[in-house]
């Protein structure tokens, strides 16, 4: 029994005395309090959208996903945006999730959690989830675009870095939703004869999925929302045409938000709010994707 | 709600959208308008719309209909390359070019990119050349420049001794151009009717390092006494660094309190439009922009009080003058032709491409010098192909 | 369980069993690999922080670094005392997290054991898509919303204008909120219903349930949670570049435009000065400190959560 319940007697207190009125307005007040807190979430994203929706609502037309970004307001689209957005978006989505993957499963069922390394790897990985992303910048140009791997200013080298930056969420979500599994399960498979990775790769991971979603759709969330960094590492302002492999050129939409914001002709206003709004739905849209998965696997113990 | 129609709802969506972004990437581009001339030698039923050193645009006389297959023909205009350019776009197959550096020179660059895609593209079809521009800032342009990674970049101050060295060791050698001129206006708010003129010593009085200047009073007897604000540039731009040469007389100085810096010039607008004692400074695209909202000052550096205008920037009587550059690889001219073409196709429409981007232009002398480089540029040797 | 896994490796194993062991072992190498990945992140970050630092310092007295609190690094003459950022970091990093943490939790408390299943399916997408939104996205609301609307009207001390350190550290508070919310989410769930039916059962009210067991119960997740929404809030760019401006100015009032020492990274990055100078090079210093506050905040939070961990089962 938890040392947590009795550690507050007034809670003890609390317990047998089912009709104290205090008791209740502190109830009240507790759920005003978390109503307060949803609604404030809940109203900043409603007033993002209603802003940007409104500011941009004259240039939502086809022209603005079908052109590509020109000097001329009137003139300019996010196509090739678009396109960059989804290519870098989605590869480092995929890479990270199998790196993250395999350092939670490593950390939490293989590793000794007292050891050395243990301790090392995690400790990198929470260091990693608050460095600020120019510094990705900074070290994806210093060994990604040049350096060792010479990459170049591609795509390649976007999702690269990305990659890195959204790592360390996803593993930190991936080890929680691992923690999550009861080790009953884990014992029952044990007890039928299965090997340790059968254990895994069948039961844990299937259980654990519901939470590797959410820790996914963070990390997919962060990346598509990431402009600074990726201007040192050669997303461009202008260019007319759709990444068609990993050393293309290339440019994400955040960037293209960000110049159309601080151009100095005000039709570029519109433009820049439309394309938030695109934006948005590109991440419902992934969302989705995601939810979808999470939904159909979720079981309860 | 169940699960199964939650999923049939989601498919239906996701297919929509897909056929939606299907439909949007066939669509075609637009094309610009041009004006009537004499008839075109190398194809009928065209006349000459403008004559540039590497092509002719020719224009579809009014009321023709051409019935043809060829789609260069049933163009409302058309880009004719000539002679010594003819080797130059017709060869400069499906190439990228690379463009980086100032944020502030980028808006005219993208527009004479821009051109420059439209034609290549009326000329060479799918085999047109491409041109990326990035806005990493001057310094940072420098750095790829001297990598060897860009094929030009764009700067809003001359190249450093130290950025010219890095570029002779790594073996780059480059061509200075001067490309457009620029103004830094000074704003104030439009209910501010008394510094209409201010003097560049009154200026260095307000701006200096050891100023202590707070209200309006202490600049100028008669004065009112309201509270000055003021607004700047980020200290990492292009326009911190001229402004503060040409106040205090060297780049970087300026006072450190009391100055609110922006990176986002449009919050300098805001600033000063929101405070009837503020004054700001930045790039003289966003004074004509906001026009409306905040008035540029004249200013006087001993030959009277002067506006910022194209003429006066032009002639350089506006104190707050300056030029901005690009710097071409000259090895990119000799292996990408395109390169060549598009700095070629960038002087010869540089008053159509200033005016769109709200630049001011070249002057007629600093024209024929930069007409002097570009016969340097073609003199190069190319590669053929 | 173990003498049991010993009788069986005690038999024979068949070759097919074997063929599984091998690769069992090779699997469990592989991961090894990939977990090592996030060592050879950070050694990268270190690597290509340090000789510029180095240059820096030779070039910068470090008494001065950390010594002066001016800093107007690309002035002429400059000053390179860093304690403007330092303190703008953390004074936007506390109010930040003074929003995301209890607004994180109280959301969580919500969703897990007051919301039904319907609102639950509507308000986790919703969070979800608000932890999606770009930074820049939230910069310009913190420049254009938050800033007149709130930082202006509620802020008591001076003048309060367009740029302001409130703005910021509220916009990037409400960023992180949805973070937060989902982590402290997982920490709940690794409370096990044992514990809160067995409350339930002792006749607890739900806020009893949230505040006595569950919070007490998932402390050292919850403080997990905590201390990743402290670093992002610290890392935090671009919201702090497009709202705080680019005035680094030593002052505790955050009505003032301040500059943190990420956004001045990111103000100094993207900038028209040359690479090879002093002024570039502070940002190489500033990142260096930067990475060490970071680790420093995450080695004392271990030894904060490793005191609160309770394990069950």
């Amino acid at each position: 029994m938890s040392t947590a319940l009795a550690r507050s007697s007034r809670f003890e207190a609390d317990l047998h005395d089912s009709t104290s009125t205090w008791r209740k307005s502190r109830d009240r007040i507790f759920l005003g309090v978390l109503w307060f807190a949803t609604l404030l979430a809940v109203m900043t994203l409603f007033v993002l959208v209603l802003t940007s929706f409104l500011d941009g609502k004259s240039r939502l037309n086809m022209d603005l996903i079908r052109n590509f970004p020109s000097p001329f307001p009137q003139d300019a689209g996010i196509q090739s945006a678009i396109f960059g957005s989804l290519w870098v978006v989605v590869t480092s989505g995929v890479v990270s999730l199998f790196l993250a993957l395999g350092s939670a499963i490593y950390l939490e069922e293989f590793a000794n959690s007292k050891s050395k390394i243990h301790r090392l790897i995690s400790l990198n990985i929470q260091t990693l989830a608050g460095v600020p992303s120019i510094v990705f910048g900074i070290l994806g140009l210093a060994f990604v675009v040049r350096g060792p791997l010479s990459w170049g200013f591609s795509v390649g080298s976007a999702s690269a870095v990305l990659t890195m930056m959204v790592l360390p969420v996803m593993i930190v979500a991936a080890r929680e939703a691992l923690r999550a599994v009861p080790s009953s399960l884990r014992d029952g498979a044990y007890a039928l004869g299965a090997t340790k990775w059968q254990t895994i790769s069948k039961q844990v991971l299937s259980a654990a999925t519901p939470g590797i979603a959410t820790g996914s759709i963070l990390g997919v969330s962060r990346a598509l929302g990431e402009s600074a960094p990726l201007i040192l590492l050669g997303a461009l302002a202008y260019v007319s045409s759709n990444p068609t492999g990993f050393d293309s050129d290339y440019t994400v939409l955040p960037l293209a938000i960000f110049k159309y914001a601080t151009e100095a002709q005000l039709g570029f206003r519109a433009v820049g709010a439309a394309a938030i709004i695109v934006l948005l739905v590109l991440l419902v849209a992934l969302n989705m994707i995601a939810i979808l998965i999470r939904d159909r696997s979720r079981k309860s113990w | 709600m169940t699960t199964a129609s939650t999923n049939r709802r989601f498919v239906r969506f996701l297919v929509l959208a897909l056929v939606a972004v299907a439909t949007a990437c066939s669509g075609s581009s637009s094309s610009p308008t041009a004006n009537l001339g004499d008839e075109c030698q190398l194809k009928d039923a065209y006349k000459i719309a403008q004559v540039g050193a590497t092509y002719i645009r020719c224009e579809i006389v009014a009321g023709t209909s051409i019935h043809s297959t060829d789609p260069n023909l049933t163009a409302k205009f058309v880009w004719i390359d000539t002679t010594e350019a003819q080797f130059v776009l017709a060869n400069a197959n499906n190439e990228t070019l690379r463009i980086d550096g100032s944020s502030t020179v980028y808006p005219l660059t993208a527009v004479a990119a821009k051109y420059f895609e439209t034609a290549s593209k009326s000329v060479m079809g799918s085999k047109a050349a491409r041109v990326t521009v990035g806005i990493s800032g001057t310094g940072g342009g420098f750095e790829k420049f001297c990598k060897g990674e860009t094929d030009i970049s764009d700067a809003s101050r001359a190249i450093k001794s130290s950025e010219a060295a890095n570029c002779a060791s790594a073996g780059i050698i480059y061509t200075e151009v001067i490309i457009a001129n620029d103004g830094i206006a000074v704003v104030v708010n439009p209910k501010n009717t008394w510094a209409t003129c201010l003097t560049m010593a009154e200026m260095k009085m307000i701006w200096e390092p050891t100023s202590t200047i707070t209200k309006w009073s202490q600049v100028r007897a008669g004065f009112p006494d309201t509270a000055i604000k003021l607004y700047g540039a980020g200290t990492d731009s292009g326009t911190f660094d001229a402004f503060t040469e040409f106040v205090n007389g060297k780049g970087g100085v300026v006072r450190k309190e009391g100055v609110q810096t922006s990176e986002d010039d449009n919050v300098t607008v805001r600033g000063v439009t929101s405070d009837t004692g503020a004054m700001g400074y930045f790039g003289l695209s966003y004074a004509i922009e906001n026009s409306g909202s905040v008035k540029a000052i004249q200013l006087d550096n001993g030959s009277g009080c002067t506006e910022p205008t194209e003429a006066t920037v032009q002639a350089y009587t506006y104190p707050l003058a300056r030029p901005l550059y690009i710097y071409v690889k000259d090895t990119s001219i000799a292996t990408k032709p395109a390169v060549g073409a598009f700095v070629q196709f960038y002087v010869d429409n540089l008053r159509q491409i200033s005016a769109d981007a709200l630049f001011v232009p070249l002057t007629d002398t600093q024209i024929t010098t930069l007409q002097s480089e570009m016969a340097k540029i073609a003199a190069l040797p190319r590669v053929s192909k | 369980m173990n003498s049991t896994l010993s009788t069986l490796t005690d038999l024979q194993p068949s070759g097919r069993k074997r063929r599984q062991q091998n690769f069992e072992k090779f699997v469990v190498a592989f991961l090894a690999i990939i977990a090592a990945s996030g060592v050879l992140i950070t050694t990268g970050i270190v690597v290509s922080l340090v000789k510029p630092t180095v240059q820096f310092f030779s070039e910068v007295n470090i008494s001065e670094f950390l010594g002066s609190v001016q800093w107007y690094p690309l002035y002429n003459p400059p000053d390179f005392g860093v304690w403007p950022l330092v303190i703008a970091t953390f004074v936007i990093m506390f109010i930040a997290v003074a929003i995301a943490v209890p607004g994180g939790l109280a959301i969580a408390f919500f969703l897990s054991q007051y919301a039904s299943d319907r609102t639950r399916r509507i308000l986790k997408p919703l969070l979800e898509i608000l932890a999606g939104i770009p930074t820049v996205v939230f910069g310009f609301f913190a420049l254009y919303f938050i800033s007149p609307n709130i930082a202006a009207k509620v802020w008591p001390i001076g003048d309060v204008g367009i740029y302001s350190g409130l703005a910021a550290g509220i916009t990037v508070g409400l960023m992180i909120l949805p973070m937060m919310t989902t982590l402290a989410e997982d920490a709940m769930a690794a409370v096990p219903r044992s514990l809160i039916e067995g409350a339930y059962a002792l006749g607890a009210t739900k806020r009893e349930v949230c505040t006595k067991v569950i919070f007490q119960a998932g402390l050292s997740g919850i403080i997990a949670a905590g201390v990743i929404a402290m670093s992002r809030a610290i890392g935090e760019t671009t919201i702090v570049l497009l709202a705080a401006g680019s005035s680094a100015v030593f002052t505790f009032d955050p009505g003032q435009p301040m500059q943190t020492m990420a956004s001045f990274i990111g103000f100094a990055g993207l900038g028209d000065q040359s690479t090879d100078s002093t002024g570039y090079r502070t940002i190489f210093a500033v990142g260096s400190l930067l990475f060490v506050i970071t680790f420093a905040l995450n080695v004392i939070s271990r030894k904060i959560v490793k005191r609160f961990r309770e394990v069950y089962e």
